[in-house]
């Protein structure tokens, strides 16, 4: 395939994105199977993602699929005919990218963002707490408050001053997202204090009427969209579950061996504390209960 | 108010089951609802006749061995789902469980192999498809949600099965079209199995008219989970209290760390354990209790010549080892009643004795002692003959044939009287809920 034939093909797949992870491993191997294009496959993604009449809800998959496509290429360049393809391109990129899935005051998509920006973080092993700290946290300023009192919209972010004020891309995306959270905590505030709450029943058309049929901006989601939203959201977070549990072993394996006590016990459980223990014990005692009601002797006391 | 009878049968000091029977009119028409007290644990000697109504001692053998496939196939399907292990444990405990209360029958399932059978019936019998119901509701159990679907396609898979291939049950949609064919016997029941029949007088062909197997599968399957969670009287803590789940694995480490037991023996401890979990000791004991056990073993064996990769400590000399076994405070430190360490003790050391040579913990030894210059199974019956005196578990209630006979819990469950709605089950700490209600019923 040439550079150029595979170029619209990806630019298809990306259009096309769901965020179910086989269809996200599939977009991401294909970027990985012609890396040699990647010169025209990188701005690819760069221009799906600028296009108009992208919607929101495909820039989020877009963003998840970055993800996976930073974590295949790095398992992929264990083999030497890969050279970490894409990497650098996306790393650089990272500020711009965020700055067009969480375009202006619309923060749908920031949820996803951060569950993905937290992974990619964790595969340039670049320590991002602090990060997930803040964003986890009050962001409002007490000057916010009284903005919001006198219901001023927030400032908006200037991306190329972020940019200039932090020189790795990763940490600068993490920077403007901590913005968006902030923004997105101060216009939630705003809103609640200054626009009319409705009580009562509110029927399903007018609840999901956010966006006139009419209104061709992709900043509102339609009511199709918002249920396929909240079914794609349940996918992923079921994939971010998924990570607590995933268990990797050898193709040949025929028990479980070594490494998996190695890493996912001895290396895992640290001893408890007094109180923990104590925890623990309370709920062995709670057992024993169940225990000898569940012999008709009288076993044990 | 209806006519209440309150009968409560089978108990020997207030347990097993209680039967309500409530009648709403004076017609006949009383329906029965039972109320379950679910008991999780049961002694050998429970186990031995339930066994003995369920498995025929003829199939005794064939049982053990296909329980040692089913675990190989369970492994197989978890490490390719990249379950944890302790969807494989309960998985285990599952499939043990079921066959308390359901048939083992190896005849009849290998003449439906033999005639290529496949049916509803047919695949209701399959202990595989059994383990796969077991592990489909473990995995949700353990939070490790995965489609029945990617279950069986990969189960499947392992089996060699071609999931796509037609079977001999008739689709419901079949049936139905057959029966507004007039008498419904026009159409070929040969069970050609080909899924493209000619329904006969009126010559059209119906595509689909069987299921395929991976479609016969997962009806198989769901029904067998309702039944399934029957058999498990709707436990989701596996026996464990409410607060914490609680695996044997979690609690092993948790212990081994507490004791300061080195890399080796921990290690040594957890073979043990993924050796136990596919046997029956996991309904006698609980996770707790097999896990203190399985840490006695280990320091009274003091396995240093097992072979490790990771972590080459310093071996512990005999008197330290001695030592921590000497702190070993079952009750006061771990919660643990002494009678059910020693069950599991002697269970455990038993099974090595008899079946070293297919457990795991066989590929990390030498077949050779180092300093005993004899085979390993020797070490666990010098063991043995050193715990000869310990107190296990009493069976005076489960002595006598009539004893166990008068215990309801132990008879054939009737999974219809759950189809009807009637059935309620409860954990045992919820029976004082219970028994207020019972006195509110009968005031």
């Amino acid at each position: 395939m040439d550079a150029f034939e595979a170029a619209t093909q990806f630019s298809q797949i990306l259009r096309n994105l769901t965020p179910s992870i086989q269809n996200l491993t599939k977009a991401a191997h294909f970027a990985l199977r012609n890396y040699e294009s990647e010169d025209y496959l990188f701005p690819t993604i760069i221009d799906v993602l600028e296009d108009r009449n992208i919607e929101l809800n495909t820039k989020s998959n877009i963003f998840q699929f970055i993800e996976i496509l930073v974590s295949e290429s790095f398992y992929f360049s264990k083999q030497s005919k890969y050279n970490y393809p894409y990497i650098t391109n996306l790393k650089s990129s990272l500020p711009n990218i965020l700055y067009r899935v969480l375009p202006n005051s619309n923060n749908a998509n920031i949820h996803n963002v951060y569950n993905s920006l937290t992974k990619i973080s964790k595969y340039f092993k670049i320590d991002c707490i602090n990060y997930i700290n803040k964003f986890n946290s009050d962001l409002l300023t007490n000057e916010d408050i009284s903005d919001i009192d006198r219901d001023i919209e927030f400032p908006d972010i200037d991306l190329d001053d972020i940019k200039s004020s932090t020189s790795d891309p990763l940490l600068a995306a993490w920077e403007f997202l901590i913005q968006k959270k902030h923004q997105s905590q101060y216009e939630r505030l705003r809103l609640l204090k200054h626009k009319q709450s409705i009580s009562g029943n509110v029927n399903e058309d007018d609840l999901f009427s956010i966006k006139e049929k009419s209104n061709k901006s992709t900043i509102l989601l339609s009511k199709k969209q918002i249920l396929s939203r909240m079914e794609d959201d349940r996918e992923s977070h079921k994939r971010s579950k998924e990570s607590l549990w995933v268990v990797n072993r050898p193709k040949d394996a025929n028990w479980a061996g070594e490494d998996e006590f190695y890493n996912l016990y001895w290396n895992k459980y640290e001893t408890l504390n007094a109180e923990e223990d104590k925890a623990l014990l309370d709920s062995l005692n709670e057992m024993n209960k169940i225990v000898a009601a569940s012999f008709k002797d009288s076993q044990f006391k | 108010m209806p006519d209440q009878s309150i009968n409560e049968v089978g108990t020997v000091d207030g347990l097993a089951d209680v039967e309500v029977s409530v009648n709403n009119s004076p017609a006949p028409s009383s329906v029965p609802t039972i109320t379950q007290i679910g008991r999780p644990y049961f002694t050998s000697g429970e186990l031995k006749y339930l066994h003995g109504k369920t498995i025929k001692v003829s199939q005794r053998p064939h049982y053990e061995r296909i329980t040692h496939q089913v675990f190989q196939f369970c492994f197989q399907i978890i490490k390719q789902m990249k379950f944890p292990l302790r969807v494989l444990s309960t998985t285990m405990n599952y499939y043990q469980r079921w066959y308390l209360f359901n048939e083992f029958d190896i005849n009849r399932q290998n003449q439906d192999e033999m005639e290529d059978e496949l049916t509803f019936g047919s695949f209701e019998i399959d202990p595989f498809i059994i383990a796969t119901a077991c592990l489909f509701l473990a995995c949700k159990n353990e939070d490790c949600i995965k489609k029945l679907k990617d279950i069986q396609t990969v189960a499947n898979k392992i089996r060699e099965i071609d999931d796509s291939k037609f079977t001999n049950e008739r689709t419901t949609a079949s049936l139905v079209a057959a029966a507004s064919n007039g008498n419904g016997n026009n159409s070929s029941n040969s069970g050609s199995g080909n899924g493209i029949t000619s329904s006969g007088n009126n010559g059209v062909a119906n595509l689909n008219q069987y299921y395929t197997i991976q479609e016969l599968q997962r009806k198989v399957i769901l029904a067998l989970e309702f039944k399934l969670l029957q058999i498990i009287k709707f436990d989701f803590n596996n026996g464990g209290s409410t607060n914490v789940k609680l695996t044997i694995d979690q609690l092993l480490i948790q212990f081994c760390k507490k004791l300061n037991i080195n890399y080796k023996f921990s290690l040594f401890c957890w073979l043990i354990h993924y050796d136990i979990i596919s046997t029956p000791l996991i309904l006698t004991v609980s996770p707790h209790c097999i896990a203190l056990a399985i840490i006695i073993v280990t320091l009274n064996l003091k396995p240093n010549d097992l072979k490790v990769t990771h972590f080459k400590d310093v071996e512990d000399n005999d008197s330290d080892i001695n030592k921590t076994l000497d702190t070993i405070d079952s009750v006061g430190g771990f919660s643990c009643p002494e009678i059910l360490v020693n069950e599991a003790i002697i269970y455990i050391l038993d099974f090595y004795i008899h079946k070293y040579s297919h457990s795991i913990l066989n590929n990390y030894l030498p077949p050779i002692d180092v300093k005993t210059g004899k085979d390993q199974t020797f070490k666990f019956m010098e063991l043995k003959s050193k715990f000869n005196d310990l107190k296990i578990l009493s069976e005076k209630s489960s002595s006598t044939a009539d004893l166990l006979q008068q215990d309801n819990y132990l008879n054939p469950w009737d999974y219809t009287i759950a189809g009807k709605g009637s059935t309620r089950f409860m954990t045992a700490n919820k029976r004082r809920k219970f028994a207020t209600e019972l006195q509110k019923e009968s005031t």
